[in-house]
């Protein structure tokens, strides 16, 4: 390779040609940059609609404004895109971007909170919106994300953030997506007998026993919801924080992998009228048909991980196929912080392991919104959603592919993660001898 | 008394017998016909055929004869490259992979074991042959075992006969921390980036003295043939293997310091460091490695992970080699192993690298860095045939391995292997019970 | 059951019993006529009817026309047969434990403050480490075994090997011949070096290295003390000069099929050619190795774990017998009688191989095995050999005992009926010609066994939860063990996310080994707990990140914090 070569990701990025100025465009010092911007020229994979070629997306006051062919509009940033893609911003359904940095350092991963129970817990006050996580995430057309303590059974709420802004006020897509309540494990993953099949005491009395408690706590919130809606009752902090997740308003993200967790999350469905998504679900396959007749999603863990136990060699990459082929819908995470950027070639295995790739698609945008409550406002390329977008030279699935300008909340995103810093830095070294 | 006829048991023997054989039965003469072929070193080959026989490439072109009755892969569709080779890998490995005891025991050979199911999984992402190495935790650790994911075979059938004998170093974190939960006084030595180096030193000053008492004695023996020979130290002798070039070195680092420390040690004891492993700063100091002569096998994109992480970026492989290093990317894990071809691609992704450059750092680079270059790594006529067989190109989203061939035999065929899909079908037809 | 005791009753009836009374001259102590007795001389060669005279406990003759000499003790056994004693040619109950297996590591017997440990002490004879409990020694003779191959379970360099006796007397007063043989195994020291495997196959070849070069400084001292430099003394090296000067075999402790592989390939690295595979529970998978080797194994009838059997992992995960349904239940006894079938294999093979109790609960479970393995097919005349000629040759003895012939010693067993045939019982034993009545089996049986498997051996199994501590940092983590002591399995989970390890207990320690996908890399994480009750104290060790304590307990209850935001103030 010469030394010519390396050069080309700068020249690729002017590969987009600015092709109009507006007179008064002003980057704002290390944040995204105000529109509005034209788009001209781009095949559009809107995931709701059908692809568009040759055509033009407006972005103005956060939103897009517009979708179509020979769009006017005076005073843009303009874009020729000609030959490439507009894709919606990906969305990671699990991560603890913002609440967790370098994973070796103690105190940048308060991630978890003392005591089982701490349903009130919220991560969105807790977000450092300067961590290094955020700039190389979204410089790969991930847009927003999920982020989620842990921990305990119940370790408090999950936020849906926008990568992009000056406080976590200005991150929070959903301040309270989701409660995460980490199903307790009897240890038997993959037994045959179904729910407490193990005849085996210990962890699984252990874990019968949280479970109990779990239960309990949903019983005693219903009942303290049922005493406040009557404007009965004393304020408890824990009890108010749970009145959503109760009534089945906010979603009750379950992390269960073994196949008696999946099917005790769904008796939390059954049982407390509680709208639950499964997080992880490595042996979701097993139960794929009633996940779908309840209509219960999965948020899959991370499809770069190895199968358990006895399952077959391509257990963790074809399930997201199989779940489809039953009607479970799916959207793809990678869980932690700083592999959260490559949550496309997560669903990317999936394809190859024959999930169909527009699902694939959707499973990384459409999805994940629907699931947690914010399709209305992101997940695709449709008048008046959030401009949450990324236009690229390829498939974001495929590795090779480059995201040449992403969006957020309307805002370009400046290409000022630490990656491309660095590289740019050391690229420049003066070459020695 | 059932005194009985049970020859049962030798039928059922024979079939726990057969286990440790059936990798190794098959005939090692095969062709591919009519598939892309990605030879790396002599460009792609359109509606190619690839003859192998006796285990090794006997031919390969879009005009080559198929001898009669040799068993034939139809490649159409199909893209076919070199096994692919990982340069850094813990998998397989039995009883233990640090001797963490003291901090330098280059006497240590790593023990292998053929009965892993990570064997089975990394052939089924297409890795043929691995760098079976000591941990991170001896600033001067281990010797690898160099290995082919001959599953099922015998311990000596498991060896890469012909790769070089490698020995691990470790620099920066894992080392220092080493008994770190224990009081000063009962630590182990060194705990800082400081003592590996002077550890270093001294061990080698230590092998200086060794190699030169041998001398001694040789010349000693000229002239009495009575002459008692020294203390034979396996630790000693194996350190002055490694001065002698006659053990590489592929030293586990992080920060440009370290690496750059390294190098000047080995350098005052007249050796070198053959390969850096991770070396996610070696992106600061490749014009360094080039001209010491050393490669690097690294991380595609993992970072921020610990400290003397945070500076790793995915352009490291591009930028290293632009400045003239040898770079492969490697797994370090039984998971990342099998989708090393993804992490490949990350070269074409960060730092525009050309396809074939980004497919040798899974192929021939690590097979340079094994010293098996002149073996594997390429698919050229006389070289074992270690293939991959894709269903597309291997950067291509939808594609994933259907073969894998060690030695022209097919270890992998995805037609043949238990999948999630034939589970299920298989439970729908067994029990209605499971498959719900 | 029922019916085989009643018969065996009434061959006790018609046998010896009234005619010990007949005498009145003065016999040799030790001395006897067995008569009306059918010999098995050697397996394979057969005496339907003769008498086996001995004397002062050294048959004179034995044969169809052997004479009842005077001074001996005529016994009409009525056509009970009469075999050489049996031999369990490695067993080490009533030695001090020092690790489970040779293989999985982890040392079990605490280190004394003086003496060396016990996994690294070859100047030990087993005899001098001897310390039998009540009835073992009657136990073994109840089970027709008149000698033992005293020998270490586990360690490194753990001692020599000892033959005894199974008479009763004083420990040293048993002792037939020690040492034997050198014991080399693949175990592990317990804190510090070598702590792996590979560790461990160094230190072997620099042991012996250092013996030998010890051995040269030292000669060339008493050759000339004038001019050579004084030699260094290090007791161990000194206790390996035999083995390493080639004047004492070695005894590998080797089970695995890749263990049997190194030790193999060890041996021949260190010239060692006299060698013996001890263990060998997987020798029918690299027979033609261990044949071309030349060596004879000792066969455990310990069975190990048929899940964690070389191979198991892709006969059930990689290569299912197509259009069957491989039932896990279905596939374990097979995966069960292929181990079982060890040594048959080797006896096709043409492997020599001598039967081992080593593990086995008790002298009465060595021989019910034996049965059962010829009951499946083993032929009769090859697991004789196995309990007679093989051992009494690998021990050193074969000109003394293995055979029914003149002037060996009178190691004797007599039958009811076929040796093999569980219906027969045995009815006396003879031990360098002393005479013992062997009571029907429900009252040996009752004796119970005393050789270590007794009661209250904490199980490590079942579901742990405790708490490690970092620094202060304490983490909570849960330990799910399955299998039994000598092959377990656990998953360990904490909040990073769950771990498969393997490992064993012995003597009331645990270890476990396993790999953690960390974002790092792979780890190697390993556990080493001792367990009372329900209670589990000990520490994890994680690659690169040294060694931290935890606690635990069995069921419920908890390291777990239950600490409310009221309450956790940190």
């Amino acid at each position: 390779m010469n030394r010519a070569a390396i050069r080309r990701i700068p020249a690729l990025v002017a590969a987009i040609t600015i092709t109009a100025v507006p007179g008064d465009a002003v980057a704002q010092a290390g944040n995204g940059e105000d529109g509005p911007f034209l788009i001209r020229g781009a095949t559009v994979v809107t995931v709701s609609g059908p692809r568009m070629a040759n055509t033009d997306v407006l972005i103005r006051d956060g939103m897009i404004a517009e979708i179509g062919q020979n769009v006017q509009a005076a005073g843009v940033l303009e874009f020729d895109a000609t030959g490439m893609f507009v894709y919606p911003g990906m969305m990671n359904g699990y991560t603890s971007i913002g609440l967790s940095d370098i994973g070796s350092v103690q105190t940048m991963n308060l991630t978890s909170e003392l005591g089982d129970f701490n349903p009130n817990n919220r991560a969105l006050v807790a977000l450092n919106v300067e961590t290094q996580m955020i700039p190389v995430t979204r410089a790969n057309g991930v847009t927003h994300v999920v982020t989620a303590p842990s921990g305990g059974v119940m370790p408090g709420q999950a936020a849906v953030i926008n990568l992009e802004g000056w406080t976590w006020e200005d991150l929070a897509v959903s301040p309270s997506a989701a409660f995460v309540i980490n199903y307790p494990s009897t240890g038997g993953g993959g037994g045959r007998g179904g729910f407490g099949g193990r005849g085996g005491a210990g962890g699984g009395e252990r874990a019968a026993e949280a479970i109990n408690e779990l239960k309990n706590l949903l019983r005693t919130a219903q009942a303290y919801d049922a005493m406040r809606s009557g404007e009965e009752g004393e304020f408890n902090l824990k009890l108010e924080s749970m009145r959503p997740l109760v009534r089945g308003e906010t979603l009750a993200l379950v992390s269960a992998n073994s196949r008696e967790q999946i099917e005790g999350a769904m008796m939390l469905a059954d049982s407390f009228g509680l709208k639950v998504a499964v997080l992880g679900g490595n042996e979701a396959w097993k139960v794929r048909n009633e996940l779908a007749r309840r209509n219960v999603p999965v948020v899959l863990g991370s499809i770069q991980s190895t199968p358990s136990g006895t399952a077959p060699y391509d257990a963790i990459y074809a399930q997201p196929g199989i779940l489809r082929r039953a009607g479970v819908k799916i959207a793809f995470s990678t869980g932690g912080t700083s592999s959260a950027r490559h949550l496309p070639y997560n669903a990317a295995l999936s394809v190859a392991y024959d999930l169909d790739p527009d699902d694939a698609l959707r499973a990384l945008t459409l999805w994940p919104a629907e699931i947690f409550g914010i399709a209305d406002q992101v997940g695709s390329i449709e008048v008046g959603k959030k401009a949450n977008l990324f236009i690229a030279d390829g498939d974001p699935l495929d590795v090779r592919t480059h995201m040449l300008e992403v969006f957020i909340d309307g805002k370009r995103i400046p290409h000022d993660d630490r990656h491309f810093q660095l590289y740019e830095k050391w690229n420049g070294r003066p070459v020695r001898r | 008394m059932r005194r009985a006829p049970l020859r049962s048991l030798l039928g059922s023997f024979a079939a726990g017998a057969a286990l440790l054989v059936p990798a190794l039965a098959g005939a090692q003469d095969i062709a591919i016909r009519n598939a892309t072929i990605q030879t790396i070193t002599n460009g792609v080959i359109e509606n190619g055929t690839i003859v192998v026989r006796d285990g090794r490439i006997a031919a390969i072109g879009q005009n080559v004869q198929i001898p009669a009755g040799m068993q034939v892969i139809d490649g159409e569709g199909m893209y076919v490259m070199p096994g692919m080779i990982d340069a850094h890998s813990h998998m397989a490995i039995e009883g233990g992979i640090n001797e963490g005891s003291e901090s330098v025991t280059p006497e240590v050979k790593i023990q292998p074991t053929p009965d892993d199911l990570t064997i089975y999984r990394a052939l089924a992402g297409g890795v043929t042959s691995a760098n079976l190495m000591h941990g991170s935790a001896n600033t001067i650790g281990g010797q690898s075992a160099i290995v082919k994911m001959r599953w099922g075979s015998t311990l000596d059938e498991m060896w890469f006969e012909g790769a070089e004998r490698i020995v691990k170093f470790a620099l920066g974190e894992n080392v220092t921390r080493a008994s770190s939960s224990q009081s000063d006084a009962d630590r182990r030595y060194p705990k800082s980036r400081m003592g590996v180096e002077q550890l270093l030193r001294w061990w080698f000053s230590e092998a200086q003295k060794y190699q030169a008492e041998w001398q001694a004695y040789e010349a000693n023996r000229r002239r009495d043939a009575n002459a008692l020979p020294p203390r034979e130290d396996l630790r000693l002798q194996a350190l002055v293997d490694i001065m002698n070039g006659e053990i590489k070195v592929h030293a586990h680092s992080y920060r440009a310091d370290e690496i750059l420390m390294l190098m000047r040690v080995a350098e005052d004891f007249d050796f070198r460091i053959h390969t850096f492993q991770h070396v996610l700063e070696g992106y600061k100091v490749a014009d360094e490695m080039a001209e010491h002569g050393a490669h690097a096998s690294t991380f595609a994109e993992m970072w921020g992970y610990k400290v003397e992480a945070n500076d790793a970026i995915p352009y490291n492989m591009a930028i290293m080699a632009d400045r003239g290093v040898v770079v492969s990317v490697n797994s370090d894990s039984g998971e990342r192993v099998r989708r090393l071809y993804q992490e490949a691609a990350m070269g074409m992704k960060y730092g525009d690298m050309a396809e074939v450059e980004a497919l040798k750092m899974v192929t021939l680079n690590p097979a340079i860095q094994l010293g098996v270059d002149d073996q594997v790594g390429s698919l050229e006529v006389g070289k074992e045939a270690d293939i991959t067989i894709f269903n597309g190109h291997p950067f291509a989203p939808a594609s994933r391995v259907q073969k894998t061939l060690v030695d022209g035999r097919v270890l992998f065929d995805r037609d043949q292997a238990m999948t999630l899909e034939k589970l299920i079908q298989r439970a729908v037809t067994t029990t209605t019970e499971d498959a719900s | 059951m029922k019916r085989s005791f009643l018969a065996w009753i009434l061959v006790l009836a018609a046998t010896g019993v009234q005619s010990v009374a007949a005498q009145n001259e003065v016999v040799t102590p030790r001395s006897y006529a067995l008569t009306n007795a059918r010999i098995v001389v050697a397996p394979g060669n057969i005496i339907e009817q003769g008498t086996v005279v001995f004397r002062d406990g050294r048959i004179t003759a034995a044969g169809a026309n052997a004479q009842v000499p005077a001074g001996v003790i005529p016994l009409d056994l009525g056509g009970a047969t009469v075999y050489a004693g049996l031999i369990d040619v490695a067993n080490g109950a009533g030695l001090p434990a020092i690790a489970a297996g040779g293989r999985g590591g982890g040392a079990g017997g605490e280190p004394t403050p003086s003496g060396p440990p016990p996994e690294l002490n070859p100047g030990l004879n087993a005899a001098d480490a001897f310390s039998p409990d009540a009835g073992l020694l009657a136990n073994y003779r109840a089970a027709g075994v008149t000698t033992v191959g005293l020998a270490f379970n586990g360690g490194i360099f753990p001692g020599r090997v000892s033959a005894v006796s199974t008479r009763d007397g004083t420990p040293s007063s048993l002792v037939v011949r020690s040492p034997v043989a050198q014991q080399v195994g693949f175990g592990r020291k317990r804190g510090g070096y070598p702590g792996t495997l590979m560790g461990v196959l160094a230190y072997i070849e620099q042991s012996f290295k250092d013996a030998r070069h010890d051995a040269r400084l030292k000669a060339a001292f008493e050759r000339s003390p004038g001019t050579s430099p004084l030699p260094p003394y290090d007791s161990e090296h000194e206790a390996l000069q035999p083995a390493a000067g080639g004047t004492m075999p070695v005894w590998f402790a080797a089970s695995s099929a890749y263990d049997i592989e190194r030790a193999i390939d060890l041996a021949a690295q260190l010239g060692i050619e006299e060698y013996t595979i001890v263990g060998g529970q997987e020798a029918f998978k690299v027979a033609s190795q261990v044949r071309e080797a030349g060596r004879t194994v000792i066969v455990s009838l310990d069975f190990p774990n048929p899940n964690q059997m070389t191979g198991r992992s892709f006969e059930l995960h990689v290569a299912p017998v197509s259009g069957e349904d491989t039932a896990a239940e279905q596939a374990d006894s097979a995966a069960a009688r292929t181990l079982r079938g060890n040594a048959a294999a080797l006896a096709d093979a043409g492997v020599p191989f001598a039967f081992s109790g080593m593990g086995l609960s008790t002298p009465a479970e060595f021989r019910r095995r034996v049965l059962a393995l010829v009951d499946d097919g083993l032929s009769p005349d090859a697991a004789l050999g196995a309990l007679t000629v093989t051992p009494a040759t690998v021990l050193g003895l074969a000109a003394a005992m293995g055979t029914v012939e003149a002037g060996k010693i009178a190691n004797l067993v007599v039958v009811s009926g076929d040796l093999f045939d569980e219906d027969a019982g045995i009815l006396h034993v003879f031990v360098q010609g002393e005479k013992y009545d062997i009571p029907p089996p429900s009252a040996a049986g009752g004796r119970g066994g005393g050789t270590g498997g007794g009661g209250g051996v904490a199980m490590a199994a079942g579901e742990w939860s405790g708490s490690m501590d970092m620094q202060g940092q304490v983490f909570p983590f849960t330990l799910t063990i399955t299998g039994q002591n000598d092959a377990l399995s656990a998953t360990l989970g904490t909040e990073m996310g769950s771990t498969a390890m393997r490992g064993d207990m012995a003597e009331g320690r645990l270890t476990l080994n396993g790999v953690f996908d960390s974002p790092n890399g792979q780890l190697a994480i390993s556990l080493n707990a001792g367990i009372e009750g329900n209670e589990m104290t000990g520490t994890v060790d994680v690659e690169g990140m040294g060694s931290v304590s935890l606690t635990a307990r069995r069921g419920g209850a908890t390291g777990r914090t239950n600490a409310t935001m009221d309450g956790g103030n940190r």
